[in-house]
């Protein structure tokens, strides 16, 4: 009887975390995006150029659009061989990896944001 | 022309890079990054600032000084095939000039030069950068206070690749450096340089400045 109700207590627990993680995960991916240094231009480029898919991204209206949004930016924009063409370029990506991992932060995937965060390394160790 | 200086005696090559250019990606260069808020595209301002350079240096160097601009027009061309054309005329001095943007807010001049490991000369071409930043940045601050100094930093950049350039570590003949002349996405900016009344000027001195930097590199490797 008392294992009875030691294993009842301990599903209860687990199914109440899981509710809990479920009700902190949920919100914050469907929370509305703010970025922090993708403020829209005073121009209005097309899609396909540097500004015109930085303003997309940064217009992004949730985490999860922005999520999808950055890794696209980053994948169309990032020089392939690591050599860019000036500050322009450097900085506006820069700002997008940064952006991306603080939507990953944000949906609770640390791991990810990490893995951005040390490919940035903003310490230059 | 007045006379010519000493370090002029043994006539030397100047290439400036007007960056940007054209429409669409070729080998690594876009063909514009920022825009201005009246609307005026970097690619036409690098070349119109190049093109300035390039009458104030011929004006002072005469047939000593060799200048080249590695385009004229509006055309693309690769990150390599600028530098090549520094190479193809064993020159000096490789300037490419470009214009930055990013929120509308920040404000300033920088230089760039290649880092080491990957630059044999990077102890002149910081050299060459402070050079042509001071001047630039001196010309800009006489106008407008609100600028910075933002001072030169290390990137990998294309442009200045030391093979496209010609520099080997046994013959590295080329200093090079790239200068962002301000944040053109900035309202003040726009008016400085673009719009306001006195913006053609204000070019002029700054390619005045840009040219006396270049000028003040050659003095010292005659």
């Amino acid at each position: 009887m008392q294992i009875f109700r030691m294993v009842k207590a301990q599903t209860g627990f687990v199914l109440l975390a899981c509710m809990v993680l479920l009700a902190l995960q949920q919100p914050s991916a469907r929370r509305e995006y703010v970025p922090v240094f993708a403020k829209p231009s005073n121009t209005s480029e097309p899609r396909g150029t540097l500004q015109g898919d930085f303003d997309w991204a940064g217009r992004s209206s949730s985490l999860t659009e922005a999520a999808a949004r950055w890794q696209e930016f980053i994948r169309s924009h990032y020089p392939a061989n690591g050599e860019y063409e000036d500050d322009f370029e450097h900085s506006h990506v820069v700002a997008a990896q940064f952006e991306l991992m603080r939507v990953y932060y944000l949906r609770g995937q640390a791991e990810k944001g990490d893995e951005i965060l040390k490919k940035i390394n903003p310490l230059g160790l | 022309m007045a006379a010519i200086p000493q370090f002029l005696i043994n006539p030397k090559t100047v290439v400036i890079d007007p960056g940007h250019g054209g429409a669409g990606h070729m080998g690594g260069s876009d063909g514009n990054h920022a825009v201005s808020p009246s609307g005026v595209l970097e690619k036409d301002m690098t070349l119109d600032l190049s093109q300035l350079v390039e009458a104030q240096l011929n004006n002072f160097g005469g047939n000593r000084l060799n200048v080249i601009l590695t385009r004229d027009n509006d055309v693309n061309l690769s990150l390599a095939a600028r530098a090549n054309v520094a190479r193809d005329n064993q020159a000096d001095i490789f300037v490419s000039i470009h214009f930055n943007g990013f929120n509308g807010a920040t404000r300033g001049v920088e230089a760039f030069v290649r880092p080491a490991p990957g630059n044999v000369n990077l102890a002149d071409d910081t050299a060459l950068a402070q050079r042509v930043l001071e001047a630039a940045f001196r010309a800009i601050h006489t106008r407008d206070a609100a600028t910075n100094n933002r001072g030169v930093k290390r990137m990998n950049l294309g442009v200045l690749d030391d093979t496209a350039l010609g520099n080997t570590p046994a013959n590295h003949p080329c200093r090079a450096c790239l200068i962002e002349v301000e944040f053109i996405d900035v309202p003040a900016v726009d008016a400085l340089l673009n719009t306001g009344p006195n913006a053609d000027q204000v070019r002029r001195e700054i390619a005045a400045a840009i040219k006396n930097g270049i000028l003040d590199d050659l003095a010292v490797h005659p």
